[in-house]
Parts: C-alpha cells; sequence; structure tokens
C-alpha cells in the first residue's frame, strides 16, 4: 500500500499553470463599479418593485376610503328623503282624519233634524 | 508553512473585500497552482484545466463576500474546482466525446523519477469513477486527510474512507493487470 501511495504522490504532484495565467484570470473580473452595480442591482430592482407595490396599495386605499365616503353620503341623503316623506306622510294623514271627523258630525246633525 | 499561506490568504482576502484590487490577483496568484493542478489531473487536458481555473476564480470573485477566512476560502476553492471537474467529465460523457485519457501531456510536465510509470497512474487514475478520482487527487496531491476530503466534498467521512480503499484496490488491480 505505502509504495502505490508514494507512486500516487509522486504522479500527483502540483503543476504550475501556464505563464500569465493570473494576469488572463483578472482581466476578465468586472470593474468596481460594474461589481458594485451587480451586486446592488438585484436590491434596486426588489425595491423598486416595492416603491411599485406600495404605491398601487396607497392609491387603491384612497380610491376605496373615497367610495365609502361617498357611499355614506349618499345613505344620509337617503334617510332624510325617507325621513321627510315619512312626516309629509303623517301630516297628509292627520288631515284626511281630522276630515272625516267633521263629516262624521254633519251626517249626525242631518239625522237629528229629520 | 500552510497555515502561514492561509494566514497570507486571509490579509488578501481582507484587502479584497475592502477594494483592493491588487489584492484579489494575490489570491489568484497564492493558489493558482492548487486550482490547476486538480483540475489538470481530474481533466488531464491543459486547456480545460485553464479555462475551468478561470471560471473557479471569476467564481470566487463574484462570490468574495462570503468568504469567512483564509482557510474557508481555500477549502471553498477545492470544493468548487472538484465539483466542476464533476460536472465537467459528466457533460462529456453525456456528449459522448472522446475520453480525455487520450488527450496529450502539456508542455509544463512535473519532474518525476520515472516519467513513463507516473504517466501510465495518473491514466489510471483518470479512469476512476469521479468521485473516487477526486478522493484520490485530493488525498495524494493536495495531501489532505479523509476528515478534510469529507468536508470539501460534503459526504461522511466514512464514504470518503471506504472510496478510498476501493479506489487504491482498483488502481492495484490495473497496475498488476498491467505489469
Amino acid at each position: 500500500m505505502n509504495e502505490l501511495e508514494d507512486r500516487l504522490r509522486e504522479a500527483l504532484q502540483r503543476r504550475e499553470p501556464p505563464a500569465g495565467f493570473a494576469e488572463r484570470v483578472i482581466a476578465q473580473v468586472p470593474s468596481r463599479r460594474a461589481h458594485l452595480w451587480t451586486r446592488w442591482r438585484p436590491m434596486a430592482a426588489i425595491a423598486a418593485v416595492l416603491l411599485v407595490a406600495v404605491s398601487v396599495g396607497v392609491f387603491e386605499y384612497r380610491r376605496q376610503v373615497e367610495r365609502a365616503n361617498q357611499a355614506e353620503a349618499a345613505n344620509r341623503q337617503l334617510m332624510y328623503a325617507l325621513r321627510l316623506m315619512a312626516r309629509k306622510i303623517e301630516r297628509v294623514q292627520n288631515r284626511v282624519m281630522k276630515s272625516s271627523a267633521v263629516v262624521k258630525v254633519d251626517r249626525e246633525d242631518v239625522k237629528g233634524d229629520l | 508553512m500552510a497555515s502561514m499561506t492561509v494566514e497570507f490568504v486571509g490579509a488578501l482576502l481582507d484587502r479584497s473585500v475592502a477594494g483592493d484590487p491588487s489584492a484579489f490577483a494575490g489570491i489568484v496568484r497564492a493558489n493558482q497552482s492548487m486550482v490547476y493542478s486538480v483540475a489538470w489531473s481530474f481533466l488531464r487536458d491543459g486547456a480545460l484545466a485553464e479555462e475551468l481555473a478561470q471560471d473557479v476564480f471569476l467564481e470566487l470573485y463574484r462570490n468574495l463576500r462570503q468568504i469567512e477566512s483564509g482557510s474557508h476560502l481555500v477549502s471553498w476553492l477545492r470544493r468548487v474546482t472538484v465539483n466542476r471537474c464533476i460536472d465537467r467529465v459528466r457533460k462529456r460523457k453525456r456528449e459522448g466525446l472522446t475520453s480525455l485519457d487520450d488527450a496529450p501531456e502539456p508542455s509544463t510536465p512535473a519532474s518525476h523519477a520515472d516519467p513513463m510509470a507516473s504517466e501510465r497512474l495518473r491514466r489510471l487514475i483518470a479512469s476512476l469513477p469521479e468521485r473516487q478520482r477526486a478522493i484520490v487527487i485530493l488525498r495524494y496531491q493536495e495531501d489532505m486527510d479523509p476528515t478534510e476530503i469529507a468536508a470539501v466534498l460534503e459526504m461522511p467521512v466514512n464514504t470518503v474512507k471506504s472510496k478510498l480503499h476501493r479506489a487504491l484496490a482498483l488502481l492495484r488491480g490495473k497496475l498488476e493487470r498491467e505489469s
């Protein structure tokens, strides 16, 4: 086993890459500004999406609130109109009742005369 | 010596993360031999090994902020290099390309007592299954023990030991048959 292991160590000695290897790697490294942009780009995209989502949310919320206010105002107007109508009906009803009482008295007078 | 290198790489890492471009060049120079040698032993093709080693260093540059220390950087480089080598070999197999065992030697061979015997042994190593090949290269080229290999390859230590044992038995058998 030891002999084979020694032969493996011998066969698998490290070797240097061709000359200029490090320079070729460095030449492919993006500039710091581009690197920063690459790093921050996903965060910028997420921030933009969040901003749009929040804006749409706020807009929708305000529209809903406005609609609710309008509905409430319409409701109040309707209730007011119904109350007015109820009062008028009540007055008419009172008048009708009064006039029917006068007619009844007149008829009894006529019966007495006969 | 090894810990000195790790400390040196750790210092270069700090400077590189802080934005010193020359520090990254230092990291490449300090580790190029290791990355290139692992790739070369695995692929047995100088051009492919250089291309793969360049890709590994560029990936390192993109992930530099996630590296915590010099020793983490070295183990990261080993892991990524081995995984990329395994992927490359599997891709070549899928594409049905010629075995890299037939590829010519590069122009800068290492010094050997018996070049023919070493070349025969390297050819046999290249014929091992990918994981066994990775373990043999890390064990005898990088002089790593099974625990370190297990950490790099993210597999149990006992699996590393059994694969190494099997690989050595396979190599011994092939060598005996050839002689």
